[in-house]
């Protein structure tokens, strides 16, 4: 960052930012959570939007608040609905199995659901806004905008898991509220969001945007994790799953985002076409990305392997639908990965203007740090400290499951390799063989599109601009209407005042009699 | 001379003393010398209202009661609770800020501010009367010297927008007037004398009958200066064409009248007219939350943009008074506060961003953020502050709204809250677009690459307001427990 | 009757000493100190004017035709302030213009005749010395209408002022023979115990109530007005809108009030559908107006029905709120006038265009006249605020809110109008605005007076209370 405008209020955005997250993890009730959860926002906006004078940046930064704020909508209304109902925000009191809150989840209802399912439903809203699940996921692709330092901290590893957390701060609520009617659909966006987003990674270009969605996915993962858990004892092992890979991935994935900032600072470029074999120039941006490409698709005894195996064990006990596709994910999650370190350390050997060099030890050291980190952190037993009733469980190794997670993920891997390693056309094949679904998925299925859409011409052009139009035209227009009528009867009546003489004494003669006749004859009290 | 008369008696001798004055430096000398005593008594209005409600527990002290008019039973009756010591300071800061944004007034200084000072001493008056003839006196006051500061110092329509303001205004008084002679009639309807004495007639039953019918009239006749859908078509072009410090004394302050009549006046001595009522005005409030901010995206002129950004907020103040609760009327007059600081900053930014580049057209603005960094910062953060971030008084305004209104045990009212939080969603959006167009991006026009730095006097009146943003953003208790504390008798009165 | 009781009558027969001395004084005043006679006049009315607070006791003299209490004492000393403030600011005028013409008292005794006549109109006891009294206060106006013998608009205000005259009072004179035939008496006290309601009687009432309305300028009666107004010197537009209107309206109160109350049923309908007629077009047609002595005249027109309000209520309160609004009406109307006479006499210019710019050129004679305007506009803090807000507070305490409702929404519509002249004075600037001139002493201290007035009487309450008190006699 160093010669960039603005240096030193880069550090206190992202002072503010840690300001907020901490303050957001360790508040102990909703209404403190949604402070902080608008502050985080808001230092969101203000590091996206870093680089101001480009439109771009500015572009990105508003779509992200206004996307997180109209999730936020949903949370704070959420949180009106609960505080309402239960008379309390406080998280100890909420989440009590025995507490009122719990217990009496049925007393009001609302459209054939409690009142309680409404609000875990919107505050899911919001918690799916700030961690870009579908359908509120636009805003994180284009955040990307911002620094990557930024990217690898907010939008990798801290803000966007915070939804994920506040899920998981209010999981015996969604437990136990009408039979876990919110958690399943906390499951099924999870699921979806995390499929949804593999899908599109496998097509994006930019590098940044192919982590963003990866993240997307990861953090689906780690939702629908929460959704398929259980409460007590070895049950709780979705919830115990999602924690960890929260944890685990913030490593890898943060260890990736600085990779490819230096990546980027060497080639002054984010595009794929502008890389390649960039392994000779970069060894050590080379090996800790391999480390944290491995780690992200589950291959063991790297992080990721750890806490995948048990989110995918959750899964398998719980909805079948959803394992599926889980496994599905951490195939495609191997291959885009896979796709992306061929595509820039191997495949085609690109020449260079000004040579890459490796990026000074100031930036290397942390990614040493994090590679490290995504090594062993997959050994720290976790079922001991984070567990939904908050008793510790043993967690076991589940091998068949194990087998089968680490089987597609190598496939992936070696899918990659053969599309990747070499410059070939192959992969280019394989995409026009989907034909349009391909360029689907490359144009993120038009979501961005819609979106603008709806905004622009919907709410803009067909609320707003008829509302502003309304106003000038008809309430001012009245209220003008009625001066102006005011001053067209005193036209139209000034014939009166003729100036005759004779026209005034037969006024007043006419006066008297009208007077007389009606109050003698007509209105008699 | 009692404490609360001096404000009256100091704007008064300031207004003599500006009199005397020649030029524009002694005018403006004599007045921010006068605002900032003005501001000194409203601070020890504080610290002694706190000193005295410890030792005496009436609803309304300093308390000061002389017969006017006998046979009529008019009184100079004036007195202040918790809340009209807030709207004081508010009131006295916002003065202050005006003078210093208006430190370089060419055109006839001596009778500006002298029109500004007759302005601000109707508002004090208002605020502190206890007496339905005098607070009516002091509306006035307050309300005619709008024609004159927008007529001849404005911009623009000036002379249209003037008019329109001023009849508007004083058609909604003169409404007023017939709901106050209503209630007057009725104020003996417990045996007693007819009287003019607020607090004498809380404590009388007015029959149901003249409630339904007079509160409506009493209701509209304050809420139109509060910019009650639909009734607040005079606001957008009276505040564009009106010069800065009267923008901002008029939505700052001025428009806050309209709540605080509606709460001191109507709600409170018409209690069963009110809840009969109030789902009707509600949907009005709410409406104009929506519509406000709804209008506001739409705009291209600064101005017009925090015209319609205040008529939205203020429905706020007006819908949370309807729901009638503890809650939701703290946030009210949470939220009349905080509005009057917002809003009083965001016109003088807008005037200092005027004086600088002579357009308020959004689209031609761009990237003042690196030109003029100090009062585009400032304009971030007050944009912040106006879609609810928690850390400053919006949110804990806003919130006080909706955790309140939410306590209604009407579903439809429920409802009606959904609606109106959603504003901030659409508040968010005008407010960001208006950052993202006019401060960030590329410098669009070459010709304001160089743009005068923020002076002192400038600085020294953003400043002023943004302090009390942030601080009752920031620790709002103390704040906060005054005006609950003044609340009780008005809750057990109404409910 | 003897000398003590003679002198109840002491503002009449002062006022007929001054008459007379004035038209000794003009014979004798060398011809080339004639202005010497405004002096004079000015002097000798303001001995009358102080002298007349001196009190006077509750009777009555020749057999009841004249009576006199502490009310009628009040406003005739109110209708003398009046007068003395318009004859301070018509003095430049009439040392300018009048003198030269060797005519100077005959202004004054014209003037003062009328009012003499205004004395006995409102001290009648019977109906042939409020006839007198009638007669005697409008004939002399006639002529001082058409004083400006040079222009002819004066003649025609001359004209069409003496005809509407004669009409309205052969109505009234004829209403007058019909009570008379009713109840077989003209004093008011006889009636008073005869009177009942029936049809003869009421259009009897009507009938008189229509020629008095003349002189209010009621609609539909009120046609004369504005030409009168406007081509009439500007003094005497001024004693139209305010002394001769205020006495008329105080001797209808007191007829209706006492002689008529037990019609009080049937007048108290008609003042309601007359209030609003005659606010409403006095308000329509002053919008338009840009000869300023014109658009007063509608301006005073629309005050009129203002004061209807009050009239409508038969209370001892609608009596105060009446006496109250009347006199700071006086006040209020000869600022305003005073200023348009001031601008007058010296540039000639009497259109609203011709004011744009004034504050810049004259800012002194700008605050009068926005001051004036305020006040007849009813804006507090200043005297005209009060007034109305108590009328309104009449016409409420007798449950008619919808009157005063449609009251209000005419005192919008006349703050419009009003704003205009303060649009043209304060708001434009003009490269042909009126220079800066000095008013002579006269003229000053007229403006002054009123400028006091307006300021001080609303704040001031206990002369409200007086008033009230004063007022009681009509319970």
């Amino acid at each position: 960052m160093k010669g960039d405008d603005g240096y030193t209020k880069f550090f206190a955005f992202l002072s503010l930012f840690s300001f907020s997250m901490f303050g957001l993890v360790l508040s102990t009730n909703l209404f403190q959570i949604y402070i902080f959860w608008e502050l985080v926002g808001v230092s969101s906006y203000l590091l996206i939007g870093y680089y101001y004078t480009k439109p771009s940046a500015v572009a990105a930064a508003k779509k992200a608040f206004i996307v997180t704020r109209f999730a936020d909508l949903g949370f704070l209304i959420g949180i009106l609905i609960i505080g309402y109902y239960t008379g309390t925000y406080d998280f100890e009191t909420l989440n009590n199995p025995e507490g009122s809150a719990i217990v009496n989840w049925a007393s009001s209802s609302f459209m054939g659901l409690s009142v309680l399912t409404w609000a875990l439903i919107l505050i899911f809203m919001g918690g799916a806004g700030k961690s870009a699940m579908f359908p509120l996921h636009i805003w994180l692709p284009d955040a990307m905008e911002g620094p990557t330092p930024v990217s690898a901290l907010i939008h990798a590893a801290t803000m966007v898991v915070a939804g994920v957390f506040l899920v998981a701060r209010l999981f015996p609520m969604y437990y136990f509220v009408e039979d876990g009617f919110a958690l399943n659909i906390v499951a099924f966006v999870g699921a979806f969001s995390s499929l949804f987003a593999a899908i599109i990674a496998i097509t994006q270009t930019d590098i940044k945007r192919v982590l963003a969605f990866s993240t997307m996915s990861q953090i689906g993962y780690m939702m629908l994790a929460l959704g398929v858990s259980g409460y007590e004892g070895h049950d709780g092992v979705g919830y115990m799953a999602s924690m960890f890979h929260l944890f685990t991935h913030a490593m890898f994935k943060a260890l990736l985002f600085l990779c490819a900032g230096s990546v980027i600072h060497a080639v002054h470029s984010n595009y794929l076409k502008d890389m390649g074999g960039l392994r000779k120039y970069m060894p050590i941006t080379n090996i800790t990305f391999l480390i944290a490409a491995l780690a992200i698709a589950g291959v063991p005894p790297f992080a990721g392997f750890w806490s995948k195996d048990e989110i995918l064990v959750a899964a398998f006990e719980h909805n079948k639908l959803i394992y599926y596709v889980g496994v599905f994910v951490a195939g495609l999650t191997a291959f885009y990965m896979f796709r992306l370190y061929f595509g820039i350390f191997w495949g085609k050997n690109t020449k260079y203007e000004h040579a890459p060099h490796e990026s000074p030890l100031s930036m290397t050291f942390p990614l040493l740090v994090l590679a490290l980190l995504s090594v062993v952190a997959g050994f720290i037993p976790f079922s001991e400290f984070i567990t939904p009733d908050r008793v510790g469980f043993e967690a076991h190794l589940n091998y068949p499951l194990a087998a089968v997670a680490v089987t597609v993920g190598l496939i992936g891997i070696v899918l990659a390799y053969i599309f990747y390693k070499k410059e070939n056309d192959l992969s280019d094949k394989f995409a026009n063989g989907f034909g349009v679904f391909y360029k689907w998925a490359y144009d993120k299925f038009y979501f961005d599109e819609i979106y603008l859409f709806v905004t622009k011409k919907i709410l803009f052009k067909g609320v707003a601009a008829p509302i502003a139009k309304f106003d000038k035209k008809y309430v001012d227009g009245t209220m003008v209407g009625i001066g102006n009528t005011t001053v067209a009867t005193s036209e139209k009546i000034k014939g009166l005042q003729s100036g005759k003489v004779q026209d005034y004494a037969f006024a007043f003669i006419a006066g008297v009699v009208v007077i007389a006749l009606v109050f003698i004859y007509l209105w008699t009290n | 001379m009692d404490i609360l008369s001096l404000f009256i008696v100091v704007p008064v001798l300031t207004i003599l003393a500006l009199v005397f004055t020649k030029g524009l430096k002694q005018a403006r000398i004599v007045s921010m010398i006068g605002s900032f005593v003005q501001l000194g008594m409203a601070i020890n209005l504080v610290f002694a209202y706190f000193k005295e409600k410890a030792i005496n527990d009436n609803i309304m002290v300093f308390t000061k009661d002389l017969v006017w008019f006998k046979q009529f039973n008019i009184h100079y009756n004036i007195g202040v609770d918790g809340i009209s010591v807030a709207l004081l300071l508010l009131t006295s800061i916002v003065v202050l800020a005006g003078v210093f944004i208006s430190w370089k007034m060419k055109d006839l200084p001596k009778e500006f501010f002298v029109s500004l000072i007759v302005l601000s001493s109707g508002v004090y008056g208002f605020f502190i009367s206890l007496d339905l003839f005098t607070m009516f006196v002091f509306f006035e006051i307050a309300v005619i010297p709008m024609y004159l500061l927008i007529g001849i110092w404005g911009s623009g329509p000036k002379e249209y927008s003037a008019m329109k303001l001023t009849l508007m205004l004083m058609g909604a008084s003169a409404v007023l007037l017939v709901g106050i002679l209503g209630i007057y009639f009725n104020s003996n309807a417990d045996g007693g004398e007819l009287t003019f004495s607020i607090l004498e007639i809380a404590k009388v039953n007015i029959p149901f009958e003249a409630q339904k019918l007079f509160f409506p009239i009493t209701f509209i006749g304050f809420a139109v200066i509060g910019a009650l859908f639909p009734f607040h078509t005079w606001s957008p072009d009276g505040h564009a064409s009106a010069p800065t410090a009267v923008s901002m004394l008029h939505a700052g302050v001025l428009m806050k009248l309209g709540g605080y009549g509606v709460f001191r006046v109507a709600m409170y001595l018409l209690p069963e007219g009110a809840m009969h009522w109030s789902w009707f005005f509600i949907i009005l409030a709410a409406t104009g939350v929506i519509y406000g901010a709804f209008s506001a995206i739409k705009q291209t002129d600064l101005k017009y943009i925090n015209a319609y950004s205040s008529v939205s907020h203020l429905g706020m103040v007006l819908f949370a008074l309807l729901m009638l609760n503890k809650t939701s009327w703290n946030g009210a007059i949470l939220q009349s506060l905080s509005h009057g600081f917002m809003t009083a900053l965001f016109f003088a930014l807008i005037g200092m961003i005027y004086g600088r580049t002579h357009t308020r057209d959004v689209t031609k603005l761009g990237g003042l953020l690196k030109v003029i960094p100090f009062i585009s910062a400032i304009y971030v953060i007050a944009g912040l502050a106006s879609l609810g971030l928690p850390g400053f008084s919006g949110f804990v305004a806003e919130m006080n709204i909706f955790v309140g209104a939410f306590e209604h045990e009407d579903m439809f009212y429920r409802i009606a809250t959904i609606i109106s939080v959603s504003a901030i969603v659409v508040t968010a959006v005008y407010i960001l677009r208006v950052v993202g167009i006019m401060l960030m991006g590329p410098v669009k026009n070459p010709a304001f690459l160089n743009l005068e730095k923020v002076t002192w006097y400038e600085k020294t009146g953003i400043l002023l307001l943004l302090i009390p943003i942030v601080g009752m953003g920031v620790a709002p208790l103390w704040l906060s427990n005054m005006i609950l504390k003044s609340l009780e008798p008005f809750i057990q009165g109404v409910l | 009757m003897n000398f003590s009781s003679f002198l109840l009558m002491r503002h009449e027969i002062l006022l007929l000493a001054i008459i007379l001395l004035l038209l000794i004084g003009e014979i004798f005043i060398n011809s080339n100190k004639k202005s010497s006679i405004v002096h004079l006049a000015i002097f000798l009315f303001g001995i009358h004017t102080a002298v007349g607070f001196l009190s006077l006791d509750e009777s009555s003299l020749f057999g009841g035709m004249f009576r006199t209490n502490n009310i009628i004492h009040f406003f005739k000393n109110v209708l003398n302030i009046g007068v003395f403030i318009l004859l301070l600011q018509s003095a430049d005028w009439i040392q300018e213009k009048i003198v030269t013409q060797n005519r100077g008292s005959e202004f004054f005794i014209l003037l003062f005749s009328s009012l003499l006549g205004m004395y006995f109109m409102i001290s009648s006891g019977d109906f042939l010395m409020f006839y007198l009294g009638l007669e005697l206060s409008t004939l002399p106006v006639a002529a001082m209408a058409a004083f400006e013998t040079t222009k002819r608009k004066s003649s025609e205000a001359g004209i069409k002022l003496i005809l509407s005259a004669a009409l309205a009072s052969g109505v009234s004179l004829f209403g007058i023979s019909i009570l008379y035939a009713t109840s077989g008496s003209i004093y008011f006290n006889d009636i008073i115990e005869v009177i009942s309601s029936n049809n003869l009687t009421t259009l009897g009432a009507i009938l008189l109530f229509a020629g008095l309305s003349f002189k209010i300028s009621l609609v539909p009666f009120h046609f004369w007005t504005a030409d009168v107004y406007e081509g009439a010197p500007i003094s005497v537009a001024s004693y139209l809108s305010v002394i001769s209107k205020g006495a008329a309206v105080f001797i209808m109160m007191i007829l209706l009030f006492t002689v008529l109350k037990p019609l009080m049923h049937v007048w108290e309908n008609i003042i309601y559908v007359i209030a609003l007629a005659t606010m409403f077009i006095g308000n329509l047609f002053a919008l338009r107006q840009q000869n300023m002595k014109r658009f007063l005249a509608f301006s005073s027109i629309a005050q009129a029905g203002f004061i209807l309000l009050g009239l409508i209520t038969g209370t001892q309160l609608g009596t105060a709120t009446i006496v109250y609004f009347v006199m700071i009406y006086i006040f209020s109307n000869l600022a305003a006038f005073g200023v348009v006479q001031a601008i007058s006499l010296k540039t000639g210019k009497e259109n609203m265009s011709d004011y744009e710019g004034l504050y810049r050129t004259n800012p002194n004679l700008s605050l009068v006249m926005m001051l004036a305007l305020f006040s007849l506009a009813g804006i507090p803090p200043v005297a005209g605020f009060f007034g109305k807000f108590f009328l309104f507070t009449a016409a409420a305490s007798k449950g008619y809110y919808l009157l005063v409702f449609l009251a209000v929404v005419n005192v919008t519509i006349s703050l419009y109008y009003y704003l205009l002249v303060i649009r043209a004075m304060f708001l434009r600037k003009s490269e042909n605005a009126i220079p800066f001139f000095k008013n002579k002493l006269y003229m000053r201290l007229g403006l002054l007076i009123t400028v006091i007035g307006i300021l001080v009487i609303g704040l001031y309450s206990p002369l409200y209370e007086y008033i009230y008190e004063l007022s009681s006699i009509f319970n």
